[in-house]
């Protein structure tokens, strides 16, 4: 009786855990495209062109949880070492996303660019326990906004060469 | 002069994610795991067989407390146990379970051996419940319960091992039930073995000795073999002992002993 539950829940966690990430991967890839001209740069200080800018704090914070799958997955991992690959797909996952997210609160705030990208992971209730529960991935910048005059200018420029 | 890139680069996909598929990863771990608790259960096994004829008898029996029976039926079946042993053998202990009706008798550690009213019932002659008594006494002798109390912690060793994780622990919680304490054929053929040999070398002849086997044959065969499957089969063991030399008059079952 036991096996059976165990093994639903690791065909569950298996069938939709993969499909889910397929589906994920190409909602990432399609909006990385199409944040590719918000620059987000890791320097802390950004380059002189920015040194009348506004700036604001822009974060975008992910939680992600494992399935029962990859847990089994891992667990089988700890005896041997090695490569987590069913960790490794789920954070850079978490990780993209946390920073297209981040780029969609610059764009709200009409940034021209983020800089002083940073990463910060959290555990969330213990992981519950040692079945690992979920983890957070927050990605924070500084968004370089163009002040009220900047933006004026703009519009005078692109009525000009208009 | 301006050093930005123009665009965000587009990020590889395969630097900080395999992107391989996870189920082979998962099989080859699974067969990985699977073999060395092979491995492992039939190293510890084989040492357990190793080890338990040479841990001291005298530790086994410290155990468990001797008692001095005073009920009339244990102090007779003592005594026929000590007429069928010879002189260095290790102390044993004989109850009886007067309220179980399944012919039955087995041995524990510290040399304990039950016997049970219906075995008493199923016996017809002083010698078929010799062999029964020899039988038991063998696997004393032989060490057989401490090779199984070896088996029983080494597989507690491993799955404690393992317990780690989940896998582990689940392997563990039902595997235990797998290995169930019972000794295995090898065991009870050379229980059969060193319990004929008593039966000869006291009586002079092995008649009698399938008396309980007959008996068991007689009662229900079908459900006999389904709970003897470790054991080799009833009608294997009775087709050895009338393999067995000789012949002679059967001993009859002392007063005290004879229930029908």
């Amino acid at each position: 009786m036991e096996l059976i539950v165990f093994l639903v829940l690791l065909a569950l966690g298996y069938f939709f855990g993969r499909m889910a990430e397929s589906r994920h991967y190409r909602r990432i890839h399609k909006r990385e495209k199409a944040y590719r001209r918000l620059l987000v740069m890791p320097q802390r200080i950004p380059p002189i062109d920015f040194a009348r800018h506004d700036s604001t704090l822009v974060m975008g914070s992910v939680v992600i949880s494992v399935d029962y799958f990859k847990t089994v997955a891992a667990g089988l991992r700890t005896l041997f070492g090695g490569r987590v690959g069913a960790y490794e797909t789920l954070l850079d996952r978490a990780r993209r996303e946390a920073v297209l997210r981040m780029q969609e609160d610059a764009k709200r705030h009409g940034a021209d660019a983020i800089y002083n990208l940073k990463f910060e992971t959290s555990r969330i209730s213990q992981n519950a326990g040692n079945a690992l529960g979920s983890v957070e991935v927050l990605a924070y910048g500084t968004a370089l906004l163009p002040t009220p005059d900047m933006r004026a200018e703009r519009i005078a420029n692109a009525e000009r060469t208009a | 002069m301006d050093r930005r890139p123009a665009e965000n680069p587009i990020l590889p996909d395969s630097i900080n994610n395999a992107h391989e598929h996870p189920l082979k990863d998962f099989f080859i771990l699974v067969l990985g795991v699977a073999a060395i608790m092979a491995l492992l259960t039939w190293l510890l096994a084989a040492s357990a067989t190793w080890l338990a004829p040479r841990i001291p008898y005298s530790w086994e029996s410290g155990w468990v407390d001797a008692q001095q029976s005073d009920d009339a039926i244990e102090v007779e079946l003592q005594q026929l146990m000590s007429k069928l042993l010879p002189e260095s053998a290790l102390p044993v202990q004989v109850h009886y379970l007067a309220d179980e009706a399944a012919p039955n008798a087995f041995a524990t550690l510290g040399g304990h051996i039950f016997v049970t009213q219906g075995l008493l019932e199923a016996v017809q002659s002083e010698n078929g419940l010799a062999m029964v008594l020899a039988h038991e006494y063998a696997h004393v002798q032989l060490r057989h319960p401490m090779t199984l109390l070896l088996e029983q912690l080494s597989f507690g060793v491993i799955f404690g091992l393992l317990g780690a994780n989940d896998v582990g622990s689940w392997v563990g919680q039902h595997s235990s039930m797998l290995t169930l304490l019972s000794f295995n054929r090898d065991m009870e053929r050379a229980a059969d073995g060193y319990a004929l040999q008593r039966l000869q070398a006291v009586y002079g002849h092995s008649r009698g000795a399938e008396e309980f086997f007959r008996h068991v044959l007689e009662e229900d065969e079908s459900h006999w073999q389904q709970f003897m499957q470790t054991h080799p089969l009833t009608s294997e063991r009775l087709a050895h002992i009338e393999s067995q030399p000789g012949n002679g008059e059967l001993t009859p079952l002392s007063k005290t002993l004879q229930l029908n």
